[in-house]
């Protein structure tokens, strides 16, 4: 039976209406809020969940309320009979269902699900466009907010399982760029989010990235894809080297990369990589010896060294840092002098430094100028 | 620079010492191959390696084909199958390309040095016929220069100034 309407009464149970409202769904906010890390929740909100769930909410607040409304009593006496046991069944399964929700919504949110669920949408963007769209930021984003350690792992594997996807399933349609995000957006979930990335994350990209190279077809060995590949693991070589300076192993499984790579490391790179192995020499065990690798990859095979870039220009830098750092380091470019006997010149030496002093690298710049008397010396004996 | 390919798991981790030893020299530039997929990509590279160093216990890669040999047998050494498909292609339980066989190929080239002790290789040795001289067994004690004299040792009996009982001159 309809109550009759009256002005008090109206306002009344509006009011109380509103309360419901607000307590059911702000009960339900706190849970979130708490069970639920804030970049999940901002995300969530992002793609509509949130707001699917308080429609939902408020809904089933709406059809209570009505039927709050509907069986109100005109005068003070309860409700009886099989009335007032539909409104006890209603109060209670509305209650059951917004918990219910608010628990579903949680589960759908956690990183899990929506990982899975961001995968599979990327999957549909490469079906229909070829190419990665917004949902790839929205799983970096998960990444770089996620947690150090398992979280992250889970995003660096879905960011492998996408990698197959484009050279699997997509591969027909692959043309040596579509990975490009997904490689940067590698660098970002380990790197440049709120949380940087564990050991053991860094040891997972790692694994990643040896896999996309293995797997790139032959046809695109020498891609933009690979350039980026490469670029990224120097990248993020520099960074386990400064962030793990006593684990030997986990620099040296990039650097392994960047040798099994069948394209060349840009030098400039290969000379940061070098220049920060040695920056780290005081708390590392193996600075010298990735300082070594370095300034072998850099090593021209054959030919005068012009000093120019690419052919001289980063070697002859990074011996200079070397032959400054101390005896031993002296001792090494002394014999790396001896074995390119013929091949170092004046000019070359002025041609790196003019290249550093354009790089901006104004401390090799420095360190070549006081260190080429000394490789001119040098060289004159070994018969220049 | 001489081009040395080392085909070694742990070539960059618990044996880095003995790369180390190679890389001060500047005689030598050291590739290293942690799988067999990367070993053959490498000799295929276009680089002619003079020597070419390989461990019997090794890792497939992601070359299906060396995959599927381990998956079948889990005991068998993919370094000696690499070995067997290179250079006695008759033995060999994985087929190879001819283009993943380049023209430098030769046993003269090869040496190994693993764990396995000799007479547990020397069927192996005499099929694929790399010289005794050329084998070292990978223990506890190992001198720094290991890798560097087993290097050495190849390049000089190639140049023929390496007398018969391996010593130079």
């Amino acid at each position: 039976m309809i109550p009759p309407l009256t002005e008090q009464w109206a306002a009344t149970y509006l009011e109380v209406l509103a309360g419901v409202l607000v307590f059911a769904l702000g009960v339900a906010a706190l849970i979130i809020q708490l069970a639920l890390p804030a970049y999940l929740h901002t995300l969530a909100t992002r793609r509509g969940l949130w707001r699917r769930y308080t429609l939902s909410v408020t809904a089933i607040v709406g059809v209570v309320l009505v039927y709050v409304w509907a069986l109100h009593p005109i005068s003070d006496a309860p409700l009886t009979g099989l009335p007032a046991l539909l409104g006890h069944a209603l109060l209670s399964g509305a209650l059951i269902a917004i918990v219910w929700m608010t628990v579903g919504y949680v589960r759908q949110v956690d990183s899990t699900r929506l990982v899975q669920s961001l995968v599979d949408e990327c999957d549909v963007d490469l079906h229909r466009d070829s190419s990665f769209d917004d949902t790839l930021d929205s799983l970096i984003d998960i990444g770089g907010h996620a947690k150090a350690g398992f979280e992250k792992d889970r995003v660096i594997s879905a960011m492998r399982q996408l990698a197959d996807l484009v050279l699997d399933k997509y591969e027909l349609t692959y043309d040596g760029t579509t990975l490009k995000p997904l490689l940067f957006g590698l660098e970002t979930v380990l790197v440049h989010g709120s949380m940087h990335g564990s050991r053991e994350n860094f040891r997972e990209a790692a694994g990643v990235i040896k896999h996309i190279m293995d797997r790139l077809p032959e046809a695109y060995r020498d891609s933009s894809d690979m350039a980026d590949l490469l670029s990224v693991t120097t990248a993020l070589t520099i960074v386990v080297m400064e962030q793990f300076p006593m684990d030997g192993r986990l620099p040296a499984t990039y650097m392994d990369i960047l040798d099994a790579a069948p394209d060349e490391t840009s030098d400039l790179e290969m000379f940061r990589v070098g220049i920060t192995a040695l920056n780290t020499s005081q708390r590392s065990h193996y600075a010298y010896e990735f300082s070594v690798r370095a300034l072998l990859a850099l090593l021209p095979a054959e030919g005068t060294l012009t000093g120019t870039e690419g052919n001289g220009a980063e070697l002859l830098g990074l011996m200079a840092h070397l032959w400054f750092h101390n005896e031993g380091t002296r001792q090494l470019i002394e014999n790396l002098l001896a074995v390119l006997e013929g091949r170092l010149t004046a000019s070359a030496i002025d041609s790196a430094i003019g290249f550093h002093f354009s790089t901006t690298n104004f401390d090799t710049v420095d360190l070549l100028k006081r260190a080429r008397p000394n490789w001119e010396h040098i060289a004159e004996r070994t018969a220049l | 620079m001489k081009h040395v390919l080392w085909i070694e798991d742990e070539a960059t981790f618990d044996l880095n010492r003995l790369a180390a030893a190679v890389n001060v020299t500047f005689k030598y530039k050291l590739t290293i191959a942690k799988t067999v997929t990367d070993a053959v990509r490498h000799m295929t590279s276009g680089t002619e390696y003079e020597v070419v160093v390989v461990d019997m216990r090794l890792l497939p890669g992601e070359d299906p084909r060396w995959k599927r040999l381990q998956d079948t047998n889990d005991r068998v050494l993919l370094g000696m199958e690499l070995v067997y498909s290179l250079l006695a292609a008759e033995r060999g339980r994985v087929t190879l390309d001819p283009a993943e066989r380049p023209q430098w190929l030769g046993p003269q080239r090869f040496a190994i040095f693993t764990v396995e002790p000799e007479k547990e290789l020397s069927d192996f040795l005499d099929v694929v016929g790399i010289d005794r001289r050329f084998y070292r067994r990978k223990k506890a004690s190992l001198e720094q220069t290991t890798l560097l004299d087993l290097i050495e040792m190849v390049i000089a009996y190639r140049a023929g100034v390496l007398n018969p009982n391996g010593r130079q001159g």
